[in-house]
């Protein structure tokens, strides 16, 4: 190759100061087979398609238009070569860069060439081109934020094919956006007015928009309404399974408003598992709150229903079973006093007193597991809230509840004893009863 | 024949009207009781929803529980002390205390329902039957009274017998509603066939309504009775089988 080039040197004569026209480039250029090895033995293709630069919008500019400063003998050294790939400085004497967003893009270390979004021979008019959005975020696009961080504005495409979204167009989501909308798009709302928002989710997720309607946080005002979680923030938009959201994304993104409840969260047994091992086993936030239709958990509603809301997991066997934990606990508290009550107030609808329900005796973020050391914390917890409503408890009070035990020889001998005396004497002194009776009967009325 | 029926009445009175007033407010008392207290032990059934809901919510229905049982505790204090009086003052006869011959009774009936006996027992007035029912209530409402005021003030219970363990309270419960169960089954299927159901009274014995028992209901049913009334040996004048009576003569010396 090299040596067709110095023969081609060679035939032109000495370096010329003019110009050479399209034909002298041709000469060489117009084969398809012409190239040179770059660097580690790469091939570098050396062709130019005379035909689409024809068609192209620079079709009248001629090749030192750009190439500027080549001549047929000079641009086989090194220096040359290093013109040719400066190339977008040549772009630069007709088009500016400018303070667009475009501008900043295309300016500073590491940013995308010119030609890498529109070519280089056959380029186009801008506006018979129709650039998709991905051309621009497609690229490692990001922004400095006022508070100094960076932003990546860059959208994985190969990832957001494996999503459910897959077949939807970018505005399907950023409603509205064109070329054009999104340089008039400016001031302190940018960010804001570029995310999608949750009114584009809702648009094919009409389910949740009820659902939503329903949540604690629908009813925040001001400020604090800017503060609401939106849809993305859980399910993450571009990314694949937007519908599994891992209980540590969740969670985080209710840590940014609820800090204090986070903090005793992550204290706490069930905190701890899904923070420090990632176990799936534990409830998130979203597993008693709900995700969408958040319930004022102070609500007389929400209380009642604690008990199921903790049976969830306490009364499902298999689970309980991988930790050694006794899956009656919430039957048994359905079936003692407190829970009868509750299960009442429920059907009446209505609340007079409050309840006794788990997390009373238990704690609520800070729920601790009831073995070892904590059982005396929990013993002691009970007291003081079986004080809350019988003020006069004595110590022994609380033994009155059997922590969750069905009654044994062992663990509760006197209820254990009592009820086997009566499981005997009631059977017998019905059938006892019974023989007399039919006895009687037949004597006194079928064989007088 | 025509002497006898002169001399000896034809019915007798049996139950003074205040024992009946008193029989029937217990039986209110007791149904009472035992529509509210089944419908919280049987929380789960749809039908305990209903009696709930009917009574207007469970706090109403303990509430009504609780004071019926209240009413039921003075009643109960109220028979036992007028039964204390009466046989200590007036001299009543203490004919519900249990004696032997209740037990010899008892066998001779079942040997009688076998066909192992010829004649039934010879009672007095009241028969083992009567006496099983009578402190089979007595005590019953002993442990029914004990155990609803321990669930009734737990807290006051703790105070007051501080020396007792926590447990007590479940153990009271487990006694409250199985011996609540023990109770309604004898009434259930003792009370209700020998006074209703059973064809010697068959449709119903009238004797808790009128307080009085026919001549022929007490020489079958109470022939010691009968004999401690009339002075008169308990032959049934109208017995189908005289022999019968006449081989029951000699048992009157048991």
């Amino acid at each position: 190759m090299s040596v067709v080039l110095l023969l081609l040197g060679g035939l032109t004569g000495a370096p010329e100061k003019a110009a050479p026209s399209a034909a002298d480039c041709y000469g060489c250029h117009a084969e398809k087979s012409f190239s040179r090895k770059g660097p580690g033995g790469r091939k570098i293709p050396l062709f130019v398609n005379a035909k689409q630069l024809k068609k192209s919008v620079h079709s009248e500019l001629s090749c030192d238009s750009c190439h500027a400063g080549i001549t047929a003998g000079n641009h086989t050294d090194g220096e040359q070569r290093g013109k040719t790939a400066s190339l977008y400085k040549a772009c630069r004497g007709c088009h500016e860069a400018g303070k667009t967003v475009h501008g900043r893009m295309v300016s500073g270390a590491g940013a995308p060439r010119c030609r890498t979004c529109h070519g280089t021979h056959g380029i186009l008019r801008v506006k018979s081109t129709q650039p998709g959005c991905l051309s621009c975020h497609g690229r490692a696009l990001s922004k400095r934020l006022p508070n100094g961080k960076s932003l990546s504005l860059r959208i994985d495409e190969a990832a957001l094919d494996r999503t459910s979204h897959q077949k939807l167009k970018c505005v399907s989501c950023h409603a509205g956006f064109t070329n054009r909308v999104h340089r008039m798009i400016k001031g302190v709302n940018r960010i804001a007015r570029h995310r999608s928002t949750d009114v584009s989710c809702l648009a094919c997720h009409a389910k949740v928009t009820k659902l939503m309607g329903e949540g604690v946080h629908q009813r925040l005002k001001g400020d604090r309404a800017q503060r609401r979680p939106s849809c993305s923030d859980c399910h993450r938009a571009h990314a694949p399974h937007a519908h599994v959201v891992s209980g540590r994304q969740s969670i985080a993104r209710c840590r940014q408003c609820h800090s204090k409840v986070y903090d005793q969260y992550a204290q706490s047994v069930h905190g701890a598992a899904v923070l420090k091992s990632g176990s799936r086993d534990v409830p998130a936030c979203v597993d008693c709150h709900r995700a969408h239709d958040i319930r004022n958990p102070g609500s007389k509603e929400y209380r009642s229903r604690i008990p199921e809301l903790c049976g969830n997991c306490h009364a499902d066997r298999k689970r309980m079973k991988k930790y050694n934990l006794s899956p009656n606990v919430v039957q048994s508290y359905l079936d003692d006093f407190h829970g009868v009550t509750l299960q009442f107030y429920r059907k009446e609808k209505r609340s007079v007193r409050k309840i006794a329900v788990c997390v009373d005796c238990h704690g609520i973020h800070d729920i601790q597991s009831t073995r070892g050391k904590n059982k005396v914390a929990v013993k002691k917890r009970l007291l003081t809230r079986c004080r809350s409503c019988h003020p006069k408890a004595s110590a022994a009070f609380p033994d009155a509840w059997v922590s969750h035990w069905i009654p044994s020889a062992t663990r509760t001998p006197l209820v254990y004893w009592i009820n086997l005396f009566y499981m005997i004497i009631i059977p017998l002194m019905v059938f006892g009863l019974g023989l007399q009776v039919l006895l009687h009967f037949w004597r006194y009325a079928v064989k007088r | 024949m025509a002497e006898q029926s002169t001399t000896v009445p034809d019915s007798f009175l049996r139950h003074h009207w205040l024992r009946r007033v008193e029989h029937w407010v217990g039986a209110l008392l007791f149904m009472g009781l035992a529509v509210t207290g089944l419908a919280q032990r049987f929380h789960e059934a749809e039908w305990s929803g209903w009696v709930i809901s009917a009574m207007g919510g469970i706090d109403h229905t303990r509430l009504v529980h609780r004071w019926t049982g209240l009413t039921f505790t003075l009643m109960f204090m109220v028979h036992l002390a007028v039964a204390v009086v009466g046989v200590l003052w007036r001299r009543w006869q203490p004919s519900m205390l249990i004696s032997r011959q209740d037990f010899t009774d008892a066998v001779q009936n079942l040997r009688y329902y076998l066909r192992l006996a010829e004649h039934p027992a010879r009672c007095g007035r009241y028969d083992y039957r009567a006496k099983f029912e009578y402190w089979g209530v007595v005590l019953g409402s002993i442990l029914m009274i004990a155990t609803g005021f321990v669930l009734w003030f737990p807290v006051w219970f703790f105070q007051s017998f501080a020396f007792l363990p926590g447990e007590s309270i479940p153990a009271a419960k487990t006694v409250h509603s199985n011996e609540a169960m023990l109770a309604l089954s004898v009434v259930v299927i003792w009370h209700i066939y020998n006074s209703v159901f059973s064809p010697e009274v068959f449709p119903i014995d009238r004797c808790m309504f009128t307080g009085r028992i026919s001549r022929e209901r007490m020489l079958h049913e109470h022939p010691l009775e009968y004999e401690r009334l009339t002075g008169e040996p308990a032959v049934h004048l109208a017995d189908p089988d005289p022999v019968r009576v006449a081989e029951s003569a000699p048992d009157d010396a048991l």
